[in-house]
């Protein structure tokens, strides 16, 4: 429901207490700020609006990090970064991509650079491999192969992934994002998006493989294994 | 795509042999990025050949367990922290 005078752009929900509305929006830093909610009101609608996603945030920060007291700390500070810019956040508009993408931003504030190393890359030939192709020559259905892949398994897989590439499929395939809004989150171009996601889900094909073979699922003379 | 692409054609069963297209187009059909114009012809040479089908039914199924294998469980005090450290930053403001 929309309530507040003729000229204010932003929307309040129902739960939000009636307001006199105080002015229209006025535009500051080319923002238009929200001057027709209180303090109390904003982190009202924060807390109904954000806090729902801060599971997920979590989960997202333990791919980034790797390390569930350093996903906290990226969670609590995305979070809060968010509040100070929730007068920016246009009502409407894609709230996850806009958390994801401040999330993106304060990893690589607070942990990419103590720990900067070269982009890592992937090696040429992974281009070439096809875990279906591998899965099929195994003793047990291809179906069978993948339903035997462990929790533990997934998130090692994905942890062994060069950082640009585990954020990019983790991002489509978990968080279920399209490229563009990927390419918003990870400041990068969607060919570049697209180029991640290709190379690093053969990446994290080949070493679900692995274990497939470590565990005897499928044949270690399968083509292309080597 | 690599050269998987091109062996795979001999074993399409469909005799409009556009298995090579499907599969290069398979990726972004299943994250939901072809065109509407190009999905009619991934759809019905997916219906017609059971070897692209079954690789993208594969590809599907990997996705799904990818993603449920996922999940984490939050730090039970996490939310009750993010909280305060909203009451602090309003008492500040």
């Amino acid at each position: 429901m929309t309530t507040g005078a003729p000229g204010n752009v932003a929307d309040t929900t129902d739960d939000v207490p009636e307001q006199v509305p105080v002015e229209p929006a006025r535009e500051v830093d080319g923002t238009l700020l929200r001057t027709e909610m209180t303090d109390a009101e904003r982190r009202l609608l924060f807390e109904e609006q954000v806090l729902p996603e801060v599971d997920r945030l979590f989960g997202a920060a333990m791919r980034y990090t790797r390390d569930p007291t350093e996903a906290q700390d990226v969670v609590q500070e995305a979070v809060a970064k968010a509040f100070s810019s929730f007068h920016q956040f246009q009502q409407g508009t894609n709230l996850r991509a806009w958390l994801y993408r401040i999330l993106h931003t304060t990893y690589i504030s607070m942990y990419r650079k103590k720990q900067r190393r070269p982009q890592e890359a992937l090696q040429e030939s992974i281009d070439d491999f096809s875990f279906y192709d591998e899965a099929r020559t195994g003793d047990s259905a291809e179906y069978e192969v993948l339903e035997q892949i462990t929790d533990e398994h997934v998130k090692a897989a994905l942890a062994e992934l060069p950082e640009a590439f585990r954020m990019a499929v983790y991002l489509a395939d978990v968080e279920g994002f399209a490229y563009k809004e990927i390419a918003e989150i990870m400041d990068t171009p969607i060919g570049t998006v697209m180029s991640r996601l290709h190379r690093g889900r053969k990446a994290l094909q080949k070493a679900l493989r692995e274990y497939a073979v470590g565990h005897g699922l499928i044949d270690d003379d399968a083509p292309g294994g080597q | 795509m690599g050269a998987d692409v091109t062996d795979l054609a001999g074993q399409c069963s469909d005799e409009s042999g556009n298995c090579q297209q499907a599969l290069e187009e398979l990726e972004r059909y299943l994250d939901g990025e072809l065109p509407e114009s190009d999905l009619s012809t991934i759809r019905s040479h997916l219906s017609a050949c059971y070897p692209c089908a079954d690789r993208a039914s594969f590809e599907e199924q990997l996705r799904a367990i990818i993603r449920e294998r996922c999940a984490e469980r939050t730090p039970p005090d996490l939310h009750d922290a993010i909280r305060r450290r909203l009451d602090t930053m309003a008492s500040t403001s």
